[in-house]
């Protein structure tokens, strides 16, 4: 299954790239996306981001489908 | 409250658009707009609210205009260097507009203040460069019973979004808390590009008009984010989440909810990979705590000790001793120093060290390099 990753502020930082496509196996949550994104960018874990699926913020897990576009979101606090 | 010839004259262009017209303008000048902040996110705001003709403006900042502020904060120059915003902001603005009523408070928003200044106001914007005072904003808007345009920058990008309109959401429900201390760049600026707090406090003021106008459609209920780089903007819904609503609404204001996140690690002491070899080197004895998830590599023998996921440090803690010296490390040195300042601030623990630089500067170490090398012959 693949899902389209956007990646904003700190983020993408630590990412080094704004968006990826990522193939994340036959089935996963958005909490297994997590854990996978955690272990592949270490310093991804000291970020309190959101998650939205499809342009929606998730208030709790759900499962991903293939294509889901899933957007990580850090707070920006600059003015 | 009807307007004057000179001021049908000054508005005209915006008068004659269908949706505003003369009935649009006398809205305007009945509005009551509050700015948080005149810096790169208020001065633009501040400058597009005056001279659209918001009849009442109030700015509060305590800080002064600072020679490095001018290259985006443009509602001020070179002469008013030294001078508190709020103050300078008034001064600039009358002279833009002296059809609007601006009152410039030069002091600090804090806990005690904000929710009865937020009451004589219609409309607050948020325009603070700090999360203990966006979150501040956020709950005293809520008690107050008063919306808040939001506005946020990080390097190239911005979210801008209205909160608690019309039963929409807050911001606590885009994000619940604050980050914890030192994981978001906060205090220290990271650097911007003076067009970016432009763009985004001119839309803060889109959103502001369109409000007062009742016009278009508000970003209530959505997350816009722009990025200035590739030009691209995204719009995420979010919901209003009413148990954490009930849940803020019951909560009193008090100083412990909004301190700057920057003050609260300071106090972390901090043990260099030198400075600890001298330690085991004389044989003292240290507790070793290491904070990364249990599957985290490399581990390294000398710092072998006790394995608490930085997770799980809030229910786990009772085996660190508190008598001891204790070095507590992850990777980078990032998550172990949170849960320094955790165990300080929250557990009283005073004989904890994070080892800076974690594992990295530990294996980086000239020592360590020759014992790896060593090893691999």
């Amino acid at each position: 299954m693949k899902i389209n990753l956007k990646y904003f502020g700190l983020v993408s930082e630590i990412a080094k790239t704004n968006e990826e496509f990522l193939d994340i196996g036959k089935q996963a949550s958005s909490e297994d996306l997590s854990r996978l994104l955690e272990e592949k960018y270490n310093n991804l874990y000291e970020v309190d981001y959101r998650m939205a699926i499809n342009k929606t913020l998730i208030n709790k897990s759900v499962e991903l489908a293939e294509n889901d576009t899933v957007a990580i979101l850090p707070p920006f606090s600059g003015g | 409250m009807s307007l004057t010839k000179e001021e049908k004259n000054r508005y005209s262009r915006q008068i004659q658009l269908n949706e505003i017209g003369v009935d649009g303008q006398e809205k305007l000048k009945k509005a009551k707009v509050l700015v948080i902040g005149a810096g790169g996110l208020g001065c633009p705001v501040l400058q597009y609210l005056a001279a659209a003709g918001i009849g009442a403006i109030g700015v509060i900042d305590f800080d002064l205009v600072e020679e490095s502020n001018l290259h985006r904060q443009i509602l001020f120059n070179s002469s008013l260097i030294g001078i508190n915003k709020a103050i300078a902001a008034k001064e600039q603005l009358e002279k833009l507009n002296p059809f609007v009523t601006i009152t410039a408070y030069p002091k600090k928003l804090d806990y005690q203040n904000a929710v009865s200044l937020f009451k004589d106001y219609d409309l607050i914007i948020d325009g603070t460069d700090n999360f203990a005072t966006r979150y501040l904003v956020n709950d005293a808007s809520l008690l107050a019973g008063k919306p808040f345009v939001y506005g946020a920058i990080h390097r190239f990008e911005g979210q801008v979004a209205v909160f608690n309109y019309k039963n929409g959401p807050t911001y606590r429900c885009l994000f619940p808390t604050p980050p914890k201390a030192n994981t978001i760049p906060n205090c220290s600026e990271s650097g911007v590009l003076g067009v970016l707090p432009g763009i985004i406090g001119t839309y803060q003021a889109n959103e502001a008009l369109k409000m007062i106008l009742g016009i278009g459609e508000t970003l209530s209920g959505k997350l816009m984010l722009i990025n200035t780089q590739n030009n691209s903007t995204t719009l995420i819904k979010v919901d209003r989440i009413d148990a954490a609503i009930k849940k803020q609404l019951a909560m009193s204001i008090s100083p412990d909810n909004y301190i700057i996140d920057c003050e609260t690690t300071a106090s972390v002491r901090e043990i260099t990979v030198e400075e600890l070899k001298e330690k085991l080197a004389s044989n003292e004895a240290i507790q070793f705590i290491d904070v990364r998830e249990l599957n985290e590599l490399p581990q390294i023998a000398e710092l072998s000790g006790l394995k608490i996921p930085s997770k799980q440090i809030s229910d786990s803690y009772a085996k660190i001793s508190k008598n001891k010296t204790v070095v507590i490390y992850c990777q980078t040195g990032k998550r172990s120093k949170r849960a320094v300042s955790f165990l300080q601030e929250e557990l009283d623990f005073n004989t904890l060290w994070n080892l800076q630089g974690g594992i990295e500067s530990w294996l980086n170490s000239e020592s360590n390099k020759v014992n790896l090398i060593k090893e691999t012959i």
